[in-house]
């Protein structure tokens, strides 16, 4: 970290509060990345909340800290530089109390734990080497919350990056994400054989970030309620014979933003001994592939004889218990899940639902 | 900090002995609405069958079946209890119980009155005279416990509620179809219940945002998505390579290339979108919403913290950094702080109230305050290293405000302590992990809970009821040796009570702990993969109900206990 970063740092506030940015060529120059102006939210989590506040300071202050690093200059740094320096302007943004040094500590820290991240991420680092690295810079991180002169040695250089103060540093030069000790040499660390974290690459490798540019803004979906399901005439000749779940239909989501429909049942009450006493079946539909239901308020799926894969398992399987509750949930094309329904208990109806 | 507590070992011995000492787990928030209706139906019970009764008028139960209430000489729940409490003699004990039995039935019309603070029901349809509320819109809020008219839905809170958030068909289950039923029926802890499974409904409790980088974040593959023809009005797959891919280039060329291609795959495979959704990256979807909010409801008693008290609280809440079993995390909290951190995903502290809000400061309870912290504590670094307040916080907030509110005192402030004591009795939340199989955990009692507490079965779930009861005594007790202790005051210690009903989870989970069982170190990644495995890994799990049922019945009788205190407040 360089001591005119600090001084720009400094001057963050000062702007952000009151005066005027200066105008200088920096604000011309446009980035092939643009910025969001504003923290993007991730909320509200709570719908009843009261409206988000918004400290216009804050805002300008980040703004102001995404046009000074993008300078001329800062095209002859690499990114990664270049968000070291955002990091730290960032970090100053909490406020004016803040220490420069204290945000350039965390500027770095954020950039370095945003790269091990990544490389444990990516495979190249093992979870245990991966819980090694971070708790080694958590433990320098924290130490640089309340130790002072330990903090302004840090952010007056760490050339290496091992967040040991090059003033205090034995071992100059140390590879990246190295684990060291106080004095900045290498230390081994036996790392434990087992890795917690192979489940979760295997399962990671299946999984995909869904995005639909149309549910941009959406709220959290809201929770379709199961209301009833049915079974249809058996007649052996009838194409529909099957069951028929109505649930409500989620109204809340933007045109052409997708909606699916996680339907769970569980069965219980088995008609016969040599069945397990509970079955959970969780089987998912698109809104695409609901029918009208006579209540406006409702959608209905159908799980026919003819189905297949999970939803034929549920079509055989509901014949087998006495017993079926319901839960639903619904996610939007972006991946944004409702909260699951309450458990529901749904009886047959007498008479098939349409 | 030194800290006034812990709690009697005469108490630890005496719960830990019944087996009762539940072993709370978090819960799927659909089990709290049931375990406070159930503690609410507990003492219908005990009211309707009067002092005097030796048994229930009018229950179709074995005449030589004891009372509920009945001062009964064995109290086999309380065996344990007695072992350690010898001083207290036969006599004393039968005092005591017939003074908390009296306390239980006067505190039902005090319930009653409490207004249940509901907003009224957002739907034009839904306000209408004929719908039945029997209650103005104006003073809908107002509605007390006693005169609500209607079961109300445990999603009554949701803007899109369906059915005007009536659970129609609605019951109490096992013996209590008996006890509450009729023109008469009481639905107060229905509405006990709403609150006790949403305590942070009303509260803006956290707000993330994914601390910007320099070159902006997941919304650059919107962009990029929108500059491609058609795909501005489609669903998008993008692997979790190509997410990796965008986040390590800034968003750069090669982002563009695998999201263009993977874009291109999906539209040549016509790929239906549903077999993808199981497949959703946690970190876009899921970890905004539920899994949040659940920051807050974590109390860390196993292990107990080295100095006998933690940095900020007497007992730690989440912390992503040492989530796991005693700090052994899963491959789902190693990825998730790792995600956290590529991300920046961040306490957002000016829009989260929950940061002030759960930070205790002169509570003056006899449990240490905490030590506050400013923004940078909570902003400066991702989610993964910012230690969250404990439940036992959530619950002293919910309670301040019921305490001191006066003439606007309402059910709702009852949310905290009842979901807190809930909370508590869940193995995954008193160690502090998310992962291990927790949220299958959670839904295999969601799923179980009439058969794990009504057995199907009326004289089952009579004896269940007596059990709760005794256990309840034991709370009682505690609570009156707390106010003994400071003045006699009506007050209630909710982080002494929260902080104990923790403890013994956490013990109850060290005696009971198999290798397998809670906690399950593939259970949560096999939740994303395959959900209906994971949970019926819970559900099928040998002897997973008598496992289950002791931590249960102690979360009911903590709340029946806590709930009876509570109404002492009130004039
Ligand atoms: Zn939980
Ligand atoms: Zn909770």
């Amino acid at each position: 970290m360089s001591r005119p970063l600090l001084a720009g740092v400094v001057a963050l506030w000062a702007f952000a509060a009151g005066a005027q940015p200066q105008p200088s060529r920096s604000d011309t120059v446009t980035s092939p990345h643009s910025l969001p102006a504003k923290p993007v939210e991730i909320g509200p989590l709570n719908r009843r909340g009261p409206d988000i506040r918004r400290v216009d300071d804050r805002a300008r202050c980040i703004a102001i800290a995404q046009r000074q690093t993008k300078r001329p200059q800062a095209g002859r740094r690499s990114p990664a530089q270049v968000e070291l320096a955002f990091q730290t302007a960032l970090a100053s943004c909490a406020g004016p109390d803040v220490p420069p040094e204290r945000a350039a500590v965390v500027g770095a820290a954020n950039v370095e734990f945003r790269e091990l991240a990544l490389k444990f991420l990516d495979g190249e680092l093992s979870g245990p080497a991966y819980l090694a690295a971070v708790g080694d810079r958590n433990r320098k991180v924290d130490r640089a919350r309340t130790d002072v002169a330990w903090r302004s040695a840090l952010a007056s250089g760490d050339a290496d990056r091992d967040f040991v103060p090059d003033t205090l540093d034995t071992c100059p030069g140390t590879p990246a994400h190295q684990v060291t000790d106080d004095a900045g040499c290498p230390r081994r660390v036996a790392l434990p054989r087992q890795d917690p974290a192979i489940s979760y690459r295997r399962m990671m490798e299946q999984q995909h970030l869904m995005i639909s540019p149309a549910c941009t803004g959406a709220p959290t979906p809201a929770s379709p309620a199961p209301r009833r399901y049915s079974r249809a005439p058996s007649d052996p000749g009838a194409n529909n014979e099957g069951y028929k779940v109505a649930v409500t239909r989620v109204g809340n989501q933007p045109a052409n933003c997708p909606v699916f429909y996680e339907l769970a049942f569980r069965m219980s009450g088995p008609i016969r001994q040599d069945l397990p006493r509970d079955r959970l079946i969780t089987v998912t539909y698109r809104d695409t592939e609901a029918h009208a239901a006579t209540h406006p308020g409702e959608v209905l799926f159908r799980i026919p004889a003819s189905s297949e894969g999970e939803r034929r398992e549920l079509f055989e399987q509901l014949g087998l218990y006495q017993r079926t509750q319901i839960q639903a949930r619904a996610v939007n094309g972006d991946g944004q899940p409702s909260a699951w329904s309450e458990v529901r208990e749904v009886k047959v109806s007498s008479s098939t639902i349409q | 900090m030194t800290r006034p507590f812990p709690p009697s070992a005469a108490l630890l011995a005496g719960l830990l002995a019944l087996g009762l000492t539940g072993r709370a787990e978090a819960h799927n928030t659909g089990v709290h609405r049931k375990l406070t209706d159930h503690a609410y139906e507990v003492m219908l019970m005990v009211q309707k069958e009067g002092p005097s009764q030796t048994r229930l008028p009018g229950l179709p139960l074995p005449a030589s079946e004891k009372a509920l209430s009945s001062a009964d000489s064995e109290f086999p729940a309380l065996r344990p209890w007695r072992a350690v409490n010898k001083s207290v003699t036969d006599a004393e004990l039968k005092a005591r119980w017939t003074a908390y039995m009296a306390e239980v039935r006067a505190a039902l019309p005090r319930l009653r009155g409490l207004k249940g603070g509901l907003p009224k029901p957002g739907k034009p349809e839904c306000q209408v005279d004929t719908v039945g509320w029997g209650q103005p819109m104006s003073s809908f809020e107002a509605m007390t416990l006693g005169a609500t008219k209607k079961p109300i839905a445990g999603d009554y809170l949701s803007d899109d509620v369906d059915g005007c958030g009536i659970q129609d068909g609605w019951e109490p289950g096992g013996i209590f179809n008996h006890v509450n039923k009729g023109p008469q029926r009481d639905f107060g802890g229905t509405v006990l219940g709403v609150w006790s499974r949403h305590p942070d409904d009303e509260i803006d409790d956290v707000h993330m945002w994914i601390r910007p980088t320099n070159a902006g974040g997941l919304s650059e593959i919107k962009k990029i998505l929108a500059g491609i023809a058609g795909a501005g009005a489609g669903v998008a797959y993008i692997s979790y390579k190509c997410m990796l891919t965008c986040l390590k280039s800034f968003f750069g060329g090669e982002c563009k290339k695998c999201v263009t291609d993977e874009w291109n795959k999906g539209q040549q495979q016509g790929s239906s979108a549903v077999a993808w959704v199981d497949g959703l990256v946690p970190g876009f979807g899921d970890h905004t919403s539920e899994q949040y909010v659940g920051l807050w409801h974590h109390i860390i008693a196993l292990p107990p913290p080295p100095d006998g008290s933690a940095t900020y609280d007497t007992l730690p809440g989440f912390h992503l950094e040492q989530a796991g079993v005693v700090g052994n995390p899963d491959g789902i909290e190693v990825g998730t702080r790792a995600l956290a951190d590529a991300l920046g995903i961040t306490v957002h502290y000016e829009t989260s109230q929950g940061c002030q809000r759960y930070q205790v400061t002169g509570a003056n309870d006899g449990h240490a305050d905490s030590v506050m912290r400013g923004e940078d504590e909570w902003q400066f670094l991702s989610m993964a290293h910012t230690p969250f307040s404990p439940v036992d916080n959530v619950a002293w907030a919910g309670w301040k405000d019921f305490r001191d509110a006066g003439e606007a005192r309402a059910a709702r402030s009852l949310a905290g302590p009842l979901h807190a004591i809930g909370d508590a009795t869940v193995p995954m939340h008193v160690t502090g992990t998310f992962g291990w199989g927790h949220r299958p955990f959670e839904d295999a009692i969601d799923w179980r809970y009439e058969e794990l507490m009504f057995y199907g079965d009326k004289l089952a779930s009579f004896h269940q009821a007596r059990a709760i009861l005794e256990t309840s005594f034991i709370w009682r007790e505690f609570i009156r040796d707390w106010r003994q202790k400071h003045g006699n005051t009506k007050d209630v210690p909710v982080r002494d009570l929260v902080t104990t009903v923790a403890q013994l989870t956490a013990v109850y989970v060290k005696q009971n702990l198999k290798e397998d069982w809670p906690f399950h170190p593939l259970m949560s990644t096999q939740y994303f993969v395959s959900k209906d495995d994971a949970v019926a890994y819970y559900m099928d799990y040998a002897n997973s109900d008598e496992l289950v049922r002791p931590l249960l019945v102690n979360a009911v009788a903590a709340e029946l206990a806590f709930l009876t205190a509570a109404s002492e407040v009130m004039p």
